[in-house]
């Protein structure tokens, strides 16, 4: 496993729109090799981002998608049983601190908190990884950086990072961006015209202003593009949204009605 | 609520059979009918037809009793909303003709059959309410109410729609005159107010106007709004245009006609019209039209446009005028009449929160009238606590400030409302979601797959492979899944504003706290949580009154249950202090999560409290303390501009803005999935 990092290469150039200079303030992060946190609502383009920068920086991204069934051993590798006996597999953290990749794990809260001790030795000035299973310490490579992501708008307080872990990061946040670059950001990704993909993001500030009083997120840009996508296809704009949308994001029969409703007042 | 309506005859004033007595002479079968329907559809729906009714017998006698002999049958097809609807149209549809009134009323009336099928299908306003304010609220960017208008007239124009600053007041005497589908006719009042809302300056002094410039300026206000509305959101042009077709009638040339012909001008370009006033009109329009923000421009036009109908000798009577466009409000939003002339909106009798009697102020029917000599002899008192209370001018906490007193809930008390114990059937139990978590104590052995090596299954293994016999693959070890413990806490905000009757229904905001915090406590599995309802209601600092009214572990028997409906809203919100003693009972309980939901009507109030800011800091500062003892604390509030002080008392995410108040269960029963497993 340890020679495929080469497939965690980005060969094509992201789409990102920056909306401000987080790309600058990333690189400098990533001169001192910083761990970093990029936190903000769900489709608001963390992962596009990170990987646009590892594009960017030329390094392999190891993305990781933790939930709560994680273990150490998933991040780290374990021994597995096979004809000759037991062989030790690096996980997808150790592969990346092994080569000098970027280790982006996404939604990093969704981890338990135990599970996510593992990385406090990397993200301070030892910089090293302790494999005990193993007996071996791995000393990360000079370019391997950590990044976390999470959305604070969901979890439960007991999903929260323990402030051990979170204090060893620098953190980013991203928000939706504003109207005219979302708009392009939709009409690029989803190749429609300017103005649709205007009325859209129209619709998604509207669905916005909702959070809380009935809706936990707004239409998010990701949603954004699938409508767009969908748009771009030949089906009528008013189904797409109501796909991509309104199903998608309320079962509630009244709140559907009125995104329809908001979808209603951009597309005639 | 009381409905609001100029000439509006409530329903629910009276019990049928009283009011029954006043016209039985109309019909002997009519007391039976009412019965009946009262039995079948409960005594609101009887009285309101009745009141219909009465409104019918004063306007003509005989169209009444031909509506009494058909009544089992227009009943049969739509309820006591649908068949006022049904006679408004009668009304409105031949206004001066009592022939052809009388022979729709007996149904023989082809339109009258054709109206009758059309209400029967139309939707309630009252479902529509939650998607309305849903939208308003989308569109516009901010929070305001929407309600609903009664209409029991028979008389008089139709109603248009009323706009505050605070509140959306939709008519639901809309027929099938005013549009085929009543949900397009309140979606584009809705577009409508937000138009007004987006882009109308408010409150503009009519100074020495006269009435008919401030019905023509209006008019032009309206169309200039709608078109900048239509800039930002291009769909909803289709959602005023049917209404402007069906209101342009040509060739009639009185003032409403005229108006009427020139909104459908203003809106429809391939519109044409022969009338040289309508097209002086629209010329001026659209040469204001390159800067449709210019206000000043388009008032100036329309003086032009007033003048003209002056000198056309148009007759403009303000007392029959009334806005063509169904849809559009009464502009009363858009001025101010000075101190004595017509009802400024916020006058209007509204479902206005938290105001009168939370000051101290007698009620209005005097009948929850705050009588603390009086509830001394009936309560009684199980203990006293004393508490902190944060002063936030002062950055620290006054020691022993509060008194809470634990009270043995007693529903005899004055103002207890009747409840809504006879309501209990509809306190059906709510689906929950159980939760069930990853455990690290709980082991699954012998394992397809997982983390870790199962050391004795690996150890047969080899013997099963020196054996030469073919080895069990399930080598592995997982943990397995357990089941969450929680205990949550009902705080149930018992203040005298929670007696006001949400928009639309009888119901109070306490009878649907109550009725939610019983369905939850029903739907609750004893295995695994546990749950207890708690009320507080606070009378100045040295008495805050806090009622057990279902502790944890105790059964929900039907007493407990008559007692909790049964408790009434009385004095004031002093959340802080309550918050604190549910921590404090809270913290005897030893399960994994631990969770107050605070269900409050809006903001903590008091009468010895003149800072708004103080208790909102107080109970925030309750609610962090409460979370360093591991105790989450989460707002429900029923205020839709709840948001400021809700995310300052509760935290970021820890609070619900309900719009709706009657979907309270659906909300709570969403939250407690969140709250037992987090």
């Amino acid at each position: 496993m340890s020679s495929n990092i080469d497939e965690y290469r980005i060969d094509a150039k992201p789409f990102y729109c920056p909306t401000g200079n987080e790309i600058e303030l990333y690189e400098h992060a990533y001169s001192h090799r910083m761990p970093m946190i990029l936190k903000g609502p769900t489709g608001c383009g963390k992962t596009r981002f990170i990987e646009y920068m590892a594009w960017k920086l030329g390094r392999p991204l190891v993305t990781l998608a933790c939930n709560e069934d994680m273990t150490a051993s998933d991040l780290v590798g374990r021994y597995l049983l096979d004809a000759e006996g037991t062989t030790w597999h690096d996980g997808p953290l150790t592969l990346a601190v092994r080569h000098g990749g970027i280790c982006y794990l996404d939604e990093v809260v969704e981890a338990r908190q135990d599970t996510t001790v593992v990385i406090h030795p990397l993200t301070d000035a030892r910089r090293i990884l302790p494999l005990d299973k193993k007996g071996e310490v791995v000393h990360a490579h000079p370019d391997f950086q950590l990044v976390v992501s999470y959305n604070p708008g969901y979890q439960s307080r007991s999903k929260d990072m323990k402030p051990s872990t979170r204090q060893r990061f620098a953190a980013l946040e991203f928000n939706y961006p504003d109207l005219s670059i979302e708009s392009d950001i939709v009409a690029h990704e989803a190749s429609i015209a300017l103005d649709t993909a205007t009325r859209l993001v129209g619709i998604a500030h509207r669905s916005r202003t909702l959070k809380q009083h009935g809706l936990d997120e707004g239409i998010s840009t990701r949603m954004l593009i699938y409508a767009g996508v969908l748009i771009a296809s030949g089906v009528d704009p008013r189904q797409s949204c109501d796909m991509t949308m309104t199903h998608a994001l309320t079962d509630d029969p009244d709140m559907a009605r009125a995104i329809r409703g908001f979808v209603a007042a951009y597309f005639p | 609520m009381t409905p609001t309506g100029s000439a509006g005859v409530t329903a629910g004033t009276s019990t049928p059979n009283a009011a029954a007595n006043h016209f039985a002479l109309l019909s002997d079968g009519l007391e039976d009918k009412l019965a009946r329907l009262a039995a079948r559809a409960g005594e609101a729906q009887a009285s309101a037809v009745l009141q219909w009714l009465a409104a019918l017998n004063d306007e003509d006698p005989a169209s009444a009793l031909a509506v009494i002999e058909r009544l089992d049958h227009l009943l049969a097809h739509v309820d006591q909303a649908g068949l006022g609807r049904w006679l408004l149209t009668g009304a409105r549809l031949y206004p001066r003709d009592l022939t052809r009134q009388r022979q729709y009323f007996r149904l023989d009336d082809p339109r009258a059959v054709q109206a009758l099928h059309a209400e029967a299908g139309a939707g309630e306003l009252a479902a529509h309410l939650p998607t309305l304010a849903l939208l308003l609220h989308g569109l516009s960017g901010r929070p305001l109410e929407v309600q609903g208008i009664q209409n029991r007239s028979l008389h008089g124009p139709p109603q248009r729609p009323i706009l505050t600053t605070s509140h959306l007041l939709l008519p639901d005497d809309y027929t099938q005159l005013d549009g085929q589908d009543i949900f397009r006719v309140h979606r584009a009042a809705v577009a409508h107010a937000v138009a007004h809302l987006r882009h109308s300056p408010r409150g503009q002094p009519t100074l020495a106007l006269k009435p008919m410039s401030v019905a023509v300026i209006s008019a032009l206000e309206d169309a200039r709004v709608e078109r900048l509305l239509v800039r930002d959101y291009p769909g909803v042009r289709t959602w005023f245009l049917e209404f402007a077709e069906q209101a342009a009638r040509p060739h009639s040339l009185d003032f409403e006609s005229l108006i009427g012909r020139m909104d459908r001008a203003l809106m429809d370009a391939s519109y044409e019209d022969d009338n040289h006033w309508v097209n002086k009109a629209r010329r001026l329009f659209e040469e204001a039209a390159t800067d449709l923000s210019d206000y000043t421009g388009f008032r100036r036009i329309a003086s032009i446009l007033a003048n003209d109908l002056g000198q056309m000798r148009v007759r403009f009577q303000p007392q029959h005028d009334v806005v063509a466009m169904p849809y559009r409000d009464d502009n009363s939003f858009l001025w101010d009449f000075g101190a004595n002339k017509g009802i400024p909106p916020e006058e209007l009798e509204l479902h206005v929160r938290r105001q009168r009697l939370e000051l101290g102020q007698p009620g209005v029917d005097g009948q929850h009238q705050p009588d603390s000599s009086g509830a001394a002899h009936v309560e009684v008192e199980l203990g006293r606590s004393t508490y902190p209370e944060w002063d936030h001018r002062m950055s620290r906490a006054r020691t022993d400030w509060c008194t809470v007193v634990d009270k043995l809930p007693n529903h005899r008390l004055p103002g207890a409302s009747p409840g809504t114990a006879t309501d209990d059937r509809m306190a059906r139990p709510l689906s929950l979601l159980r939760s069930r978590r990853l455990s690290r104590t709980r082991r699954l052995r012998r394992q397809w797959e997982g983390d870790e090596v199962d050391l004795n299954a690996a150890v047969e293994m080899l013997v099963d492979q020196r054996a030469g016999l073919s080895p069990d693959p399930r080598l592995f070890v997982r943990p397995s899944t357990e089941d969450q413990r929680s205990s949550i806490l009902v705080l149930l905000d018992l203040s005298e504003s929670t007696n006001d009757c949400v928009g639309g229904t009888m119901q109070s905001i306490l009878d649907i706290e109550k009725r939610a915090a019983l369905m939850l406590a029903r739907s609750v599995d004893d295995g695994h949580d546990r749950i207890a309802i708690h009320g507080f209601s606070s009378n100045t600092r040295s008495e805050i009154n806090y009622y057990r009214l279902l502790d944890f572990g105790a059964p929900l028997t039907a007493s407990a249950a008559t007692t909790i409906a049964r408790m009434p809203g009385r004095w004031s919100t002093r959340l802080g202090a309550a918050i604190r003693h549910a921590t404090t009972l809270l913290k005897n309980e030893h399960v994994t999560h631990r969770a107050i939901v605070v269900i409050t009507d809006g903001e903590p109030s008091d009468v010895d409290v003149f800072d708004a800011d103080y208790l909102i800091e107080d109970a925030r500062v309750a609610s962090l303390d409460a979370a360093r003892a591991a105790i989450r604390t989460y707002g429900v509030v029923l205020d839709s501009g709840a948001g400021h002080y809700a995310q300052r008392i509760f935290g970021w995410n820890n609070y619900l803005v309900v719009e709706d108040p009657l979907r309270l269960p659906q909300h709570l029963a969403a939250l407690f999935g969140r709250l037992s497993r987090s």
